[in-house]
C-alpha cells in the first residue's frame, strides 16, 4: 500500500516536473551554478547550473524504464522455461536447467565487462547483459513449483480430462506457481536498478549526458563537499525505488496467498 | 463383457541411490508398488479393491486412468490397450483428497465450464453455465456453488464437485481412489449414496478403492483384496464376506468390529508388522503375519481360480466353510 504510494508519487512527480519546476534538466546556467535546495531549485544546482530536481526526474525515465524491461521482460522467459521444465521433466527438463547452471555459473559483471568489451558501452548492451542473465531465478523457481503443483491431484484430474498442454500449464499450473516469482520480481527490480546505476557508474552503462542516478551520483562525486545536495537526491531517488518497490513485493506476498 | 481388463500390471518405482550405494555398486533398489495384478472390470459393475495404506492400490488406479503406465503387462479399454488417459475422457477418476483436487485459483463454476468446453463443443459459450449447473445438481450441489472457490466448500461438497467433473465426460469408468477417506461418517454415507446412485441410474463401471470393509460391503459387487502390491483375493461380495479365503482376508474382516454379530465375535485383529516394499519375498509375502503359516507358504503362491468363479493365493484355502 505504502510502496505503491512512494511509486505513484515519484510517477506523478516525473509526468509534472514541466509543471511543479520547469527546468530544462540539460540547460546550463553558469550564473545559478551550485546553489543549495530553495523554492525556485528544489534539489538545489549542480556545478553547470542544471536543475538538479528536473535531472533526477528525467533520470527516473532511465532507471525505472531499464529495470521494469530488464526484469519483466526476463521473468516471461523465465516462466516459460520454468514451466516447460517442470512440467515436461526428463530429457527437456535437465536440458533446461543445464543451460540454467551454465548461465548461472558465469559472473555477471564479468559477463557485462564482456558484452561492454565486444559492443561498446550503451543503454542497448545493458538490455543484452540482462536479458542474458535475469530469467535464470525466475526458471528455477517456477520449475520447483511447477514440480510440487505438477503432482496435486487437480493436476491429475486437468490430465485425465485430456485438456491440451498448454491449457494444463496456463491456467492449472501457471496461477498455482507464479506468486513467489512475482514477488521476487519486486526485489529483483530494486538489485536492477542498483546494478543499472553502478554500472552507468563505472562507465559501462548508460553514457552521459543523460540524466541516469548512477551518471548523476558520478558528476557529484568531486563536489561532494560544497554540494552535498547533488550526490544526496539522486542516492534517496535510487533508495526510494529500493524501499517502494521492497513494500510491493511484501504486500503481494501477503494478498496473492491463496485462501483456505 | 469386461469394459477394462488389466493384464499382469506391474509398477515399480526406482529409488534415489545413495552415495554409499553408488560407492559400493548396488544396483538401484526399486520399489515394487504393484506387482503383477490381473483384473476385468465388468460393464456396470463396482469393483472394490480392498487392502492396508500403501499396498499399491492409489498406483493401481493411476494405472488404470493412464496417469501412469505400467512397466510390465497392460491395461486395455473398451478392448484398445491405453497409452496414456483416454482421449475421449471416458476413463475418469475421483480422487482421495478433496482439498487438493480442485483447482484452488478457479471458481467452482470456471472449473466445470471449461470441461463443459471440452467435451460438449455443441453447447455454445452462453448455455456453458446453465451445463455447470445442470452437472451440480447432478451430485445434489446447489446452483450458486458455482460462483465459490473451493475453499468455500466443505470436503464433502468438493468431492461431489470432483464427481460432477468426472461425470462430464459420459465415462464408462470411474476410477474412485478412497473418495470417503478423508470425510465425517455422516457425509461419507452421502456420497457413498452417490457412488451407488451413478452405477444404477447410468450404468458407470466404477473401481472403488477404499480400505474400510464397511464402505466395501456396502458398495461393491465384487472384491479384491491387495495386500503388498499383489491381489490376494477376488471374490463376489456376498462369497467374500461369507467365506473369505485368504487368511489376511479373513483378518480385514475381523477386524472389523460387527454389532450385529457381538455373541460370537472373534476379533483376531491383524498383527505384526507389513515387511518392507522392498524385500523379495520369495514364497506367500503374507506369511510373516499369518496365524497359519506353515514351512510350505514360502513356495512361490499363484492366483488359483476356486469353484464359484473366485480366486486366491493361498494354498491352503479351500473353498469349504470354516
Ligand atoms: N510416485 C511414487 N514414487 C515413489 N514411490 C511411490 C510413488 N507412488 C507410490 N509409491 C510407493 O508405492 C507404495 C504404494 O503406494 P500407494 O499406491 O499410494 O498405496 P495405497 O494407495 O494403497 O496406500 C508405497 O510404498 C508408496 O510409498
Ligand atoms: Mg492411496
Amino acid at each position: 500500500m505504502i510502496g505503491c504510494l512512494m511509486l505513484l508519487v515519484l510517477v506523478a512527480g516525473v509526468v509534472l516536473t514541466p509543471v511543479l519546476s520547469p527546468h530544462d534538466p540539460f540547460a546550463l546556467d553558469f550564473a545559478s551554478a551550485v546553489q543549495p535546495p530553495s523554492l525556485t531549485h528544489w534539489f538545489g544546482t549542480d556545478n553547470f547550473g542544471r536543475d538538479i530536481f528536473a535531472r533526477v526526474m528525467a533520470g527516473a525515465v532511465y532507471d525505472l524504464r531499464l529495470a521494469l524491461v530488464c526484469v519483466f521482460g526476463p521473468m516471461m522467459v523465465g516462466i516459460g522455461v520454468g514451466l516447460v521444465a517442470g512440467y515436461y521433466g526428463g530429457t527437456i527438463d535437465r536440458f533446461l536447467m543445464r543451460i540454467t547452471d551454465i548461465v548461472w555459473a558465469f559472473p555477471f559483471y564479468v559477463l557485462v565487462l564482456a558484452i561492454v568489451g565486444v559492443l561498446g558501452p550503451s543503454e542497448s548492451n545493458l538490455y543484452i547483459a540482462f536479458f542474458l542473465v535475469n530469467w535464470i531465478g525466475y526458471a528455477r523457481i517456477v520449475r520447483g513449483e511447477t514440480l510440487v503443483v505438477g503432482r496435486l491431484e487437480y493436476i491429475e484430474a486437468a490430465r485425465v480430462l485430456r485438456f491440451s498442454d498448454g491449457r494444463v500449464m496456463g491456467r492449472h499450473i501457471l496461477p498455482n506457481t507464479v506468486t513467489p516469482a512475482l514477488v521476487y520480481s519486486m526485489s529483483d527490480v530494486v538489485l536492477t536498478v542498483q546494478a543499472v546505476a553502478a554500472l552507468s557508474f563505472f562507465g559501462l552503462g548508460v553514457q552521459p549526458p543523460a540524466p541516469e542516478w548512477g551518471l548523476l551520483i558520478v558528476e557529484s562525486i568531486d563536489y561532494l563537499r560544497e554540494a552535498p545536495w547533488m550526490t544526496i537526491f539522486p542516492g534517496l531517488a535510487i533508495a526510494w525505488v529500493g524501499v517502494a518497490f521492497s513494500l510491493v513485493g511484501e504486500g503481494l506476498a501477503a494478498t496473492l496467498k491463496p485462501k483456505g | 463383457m469386461s469394459v477394462m481388463v488389466l493384464d499382469a500390471v506391474s509398477r515399480r518405482f526406482p529409488v534415489r541411490r545413495g552415495l554409499l550405494d553408488m560407492i559400493m555398486r548396488r544396483p538401484a533398489p526399486a520399489l515394487q508398488a504393484v506387482r503383477n495384478v490381473s483384473l476385468a472390470l465388468r460393464e456396470g459393475e463396482t469393483l472394490g479393491i480392498v487392502g492396508e495404506s500403501g499396498c499399491g492400490k492409489s498406483t493401481l488406479a493411476r494405472l488404470a486412468v493412464g496417469l501412469q503406465t505400467p512397466d510390465e503387462g497392460s491395461v486395455a479399454f473398451g478392448g484398445k490397450l491405453m497409452t496414456g488417459p483416454d482421449p475421449d475422457g471416458r476413463v475418469q477418476m475421483v480422487f482421495q483428497d478433496p482439498y487438493s483436487s480442485l483447482n484452488p485459483r478457479m471458481t467452482i463454476g470456471a472449473q466445470l465450464d471449461e470441461v463443459v468446453a471440452r467435451y460438449r463443443p455443441d453447447v455454445g459459450r452462453r448455455e456453458r453455465t446453465a451445463e455447470s449447473r445442470r452437472l451440480l445438481d447432478q451430485v445434489g450441489m446447489p446452483p450458486d456453488a458455482a460462483l465459490k472457490y473451493p475453499h468455500a466448500l466443505s470436503g464433502g461438497q468438493r468431492q461431489r464437485v470432483s464427481i460432477a467433473r468426472a461425470l462430464c465426460p459420459q465415462p464408462q469408468v470411474l476410477v474412485a481412489d478412497e473418495p470417503v477417506s478423508a470425510l465425517d461418517a455422516s457425509v461419507q454415507a452421502q456420497i457413498i449414496n452417490l457412488f451407488q446412485r451413478l452405477s444404477a441410474e447410468r450404468g458407470i463401471a466404477i473401481i472403488f478403492i477404499s480400505h474400510d470393509m464397511q464402505v466395501i460391503r456396502h458398495l461393491c459387487d465384487r472384491v479384491a483384496v491387495m495386500y503388498l502390491g499383489e491381489v490376494v483375493e477376488l471374490q463376489a461380495k456376498a462369497e467374500l464376506f461369507e467365506r473369505p479365503l485368504h487368511p489376511y482376508t479373513r483378518g480385514l474382516i475381523d477386524a472389523v468390529p460387527d454389532v450385529t454379530r457381538r455373541g460370537r465375535r472373534s476379533r483376531k485383529a491383524l498383527s505384526g508388522e507389513i515387511p518392507d516394499p522392498f524385500s523379495t519375498i520369495e514364497g506367500c509375502r503374507f506369511s510373516g503375519r499369518c496365524p497359519m503359516a506353515e514351512a510350505a507358504c514360502s513356495r512361490q503362491q499363484t492366483l488359483r481360480v476356486i469353484d464359484g468363479g473366485g480366486a486366491v493365493r493361498c494354498w491352503k484355502a479351500t473353498p469349504d466353510p470354516r
